[in-house]
């Protein structure tokens, strides 16, 4: 199931303020060139470069963030690098020998390697000629997939892996993209809420909704002791109006937290989702609607004590 | 006119030269150019980044009815025949629509981008940069510039500043700021020299904090105090692009909060 292939609708109106009002800039915006500081003993992080005469300089356009003693710009551009250990959600894009290339939304495709997934049979063994044959059987170009970071190369490639039950092919969902930069590195990141719905925060800036556990198809990510020998049927995955319903609403609370710049985790998700309850499914497509969400969660998470 | 006929240099006006006679650059009436401005005044810009959707990096740029596109894509592998290298590559592509750009400047507008982009931050990695100038109205390539360093910054590639251009026209008197096509013709550099009354014409690309010029073209015959002058006129008018672009950079924070996150099938 994918939403939103027949809506290519951008309904503006209510909110075009383009080119009629300049916007205010946060205080700390610098576009590169600008120097943050003269003082030596900052440490430069990403975005940042130290001139010849000891000044940090930005390199991207951005706001400036300082923690402690490390200085880093947080870029418009939003390139997600990854780190090891993130959650990504992926999208194979090519099959090659031994390995897939997954579109992670990093300047280099993700790679996963044939023997960084666990086997649909469950088997631990070596790989052979035969499952490299056998790749497209278990993903194909066009899947997605969650994983997680193993490890980075030296020209940042970033590979992956899905050697654990809650990782792996993804079931039947709805896919959103977010600014990477608003999906904080948190202790989990695929969360099954409360309403029967279940969400994978990527890294990445990809986020997928789904009414199955874990967003996974099952069946396709055996650990030793599950070993079931049936292929999954996606026809067999019964995925009612409910579900469907309650899947695009939350699609729209991302959006509504991403509009409004707000980080994304599973609480302001919640809040986020509550306060959409006053909206029919289909209002929510209105940027006002969505604005309004964004600023009543803005609210509420300030109040609570949270970063907003 | 004043000037002798010189038999040798005569030649009819052609039917179009005569329905469309060149204008003086400064009009008697008004002491202004044709289209209104001070000698010194640049065309309103109108810049805006995000025109394609799925590009890393994108910005148009309007400079009367100079218009230019500029579109980035990468950073990506480098193709398997060409050679391992510590840092980034980039491949520059410029192109007018109805016409040729000269390699010359090409290759200038390339060299002013590789100073510009801090390479050694994606090794083995090429950036492709597009340019196209859909219409040339006069200072089309200091419109590429400000256009490419424009959609550098959407693109988030790592740079030393922020990239911005503009265009100087000498007609042996007076230094004539952005100037149109019209502007230009009026102005024929080859019999200035002969003369030596001196013109010229002259892009500067500047990088504003750095303080540096990272691209200089200058057609035609100048002495090197008028020169010197130039470059600092040169140098003004590209501080007031740069502030152009500064707030244009603040939208890019805000464009991201406009559009509501893509979904995709």
């Amino acid at each position: 199931m994918s939403a939103g292939s027949g809506f290519d609708l951008k309904i503006r109106d209510g909110n075009n303020e383009k080119n009629t009002t300049l916007p205010t800039a946060p205080q700390n915006f610098v576009t590169p060139g600008t120097i943050i500081t003269r003082e030596p003993g900052f440490m430069r992080g990403h975005g940042t470069y130290v001139f010849k005469d000891g000044s940090l300089v930005a390199s991207v356009c951005g706001t400036v963030e300082r923690v402690n003693k490390l200085v880093t710009v947080k870029g418009v551009g939003g390139v997600y690098n990854g780190e090891v250990g993130d959650v990504v959600v992926g999208r194979i894009v090519k099959v090659m020998q031994k390995r897939w290339k997954v579109d992670i939304n990093a300047p280099l495709e993700g790679v996963l390697l044939l023997s960084s997934i666990n086997l649909p049979s469950g088997e631990l063994r070596r790989r052979s000629a035969e499952d490299e044959l056998a790749m497209r059987e278990i993903l194909k170009e066009g899947d997605m997939i969650s994983a997680e970071i193993q490890s980075v190369y030296n020209d940042g490639t970033l590979a992956l892996h899905t050697r654990s039950v809650k990782y792996g092919k993804l079931g039947p969902g709805t896919l959103i993209k977010v600014p990477a930069s608003l999906i904080k590195r948190r202790k989990a990141h695929i969360h099954n809420l409360p309403i029967g719905i279940s969400v994978i925060l990527g890294n990445n800036g990809y986020i997928w909704i789904s009414p199955l556990a874990n967003g996974r198809m099952p069946g396709t990510n055996m650990e030793q002791d599950e070993t079931d020998g049936q292929k999954p049927v996606l026809e067999e995955i019964k995925i009612t109006g409910t579900d469907r319903f309650a899947v695009a609403r939350i699609k729209n609370c991302v959006a509504a937290l991403s509009k409004a710049w707000l980080p994304i985790y599973d609480t302001s998700l919640m809040y986020s989702y509550d306060c959409s309850m006053k909206y029919e499914c289909k209002e929510l497509l209105k940027p006002e609607a969505l604005k309004e969400i964004g600023e009543l969660v803005r609210e509420q998470m300030s109040t609570e004590g949270y970063m907003a | 006119m004043e000037e002798e006929q010189d038999f040798k240099s005569v030649r009819g006006l052609t039917r179009s030269e005569a329905l469309y006679p060149r204008l003086p650059l400064i009009n008697p009436e008004t002491n202004l150019r044709q289209d209104g401005r001070h000698t010194s005044n640049i065309r309103p810009i109108f810049l805006q980044t995000g025109i394609r959707q799925g590009a890393k990096g994108s910005a148009y740029i309007e400079l009367g009815t100079t218009k230019v596109i500029c579109i980035i894509s990468g950073p990506k592998d480098l193709p398997k025949k060409v050679d391992f290298s510590t840092t980034g590559l980039l491949s520059v592509e410029v192109q007018l629509v109805g016409g040729k750009v000269p390699e010359r400047d090409v290759t200038l507008i390339k060299e002013c981008l590789e100073a510009t982009i801090l390479l050694d931050k994606f090794p083995k990695l090429i950036l492709e940069i597009y340019l196209t100038i859909m219409e040339d109205g006069g200072s089309a390539m200091s419109a590429c510039i400000t256009a490419a360093g424009m959609a550098l910054l959407e693109a988030g590639i790592p740079l030393f500043d922020t990239l911005v251009g503009s265009t100087l026209l000498y007609d042996g008197k007076d230094f004539y700021l952005d100037p149109t096509r019209q502007e230009i013709e009026v102005v024929d550099l080859t019999d200035q020299e002969k003369n030596d009354k001196g013109g010229g014409l002259i892009t500067m690309g500047y990088l504003p904090s750095r303080e540096q010029i990272c691209l200089f073209s200058m057609e035609g015959k100048m002495g090197p105090l008028v020169l010197d002058s130039a470059i600092d006129v040169l140098t003004q008018t590209n501080l007031q692009v740069y502030s152009v672009v500064k707030k244009q950079a603040a939208h890019l924070l805000v464009q991201e909060e406009d559009d509501p996150a893509e979904n995709t099938n």
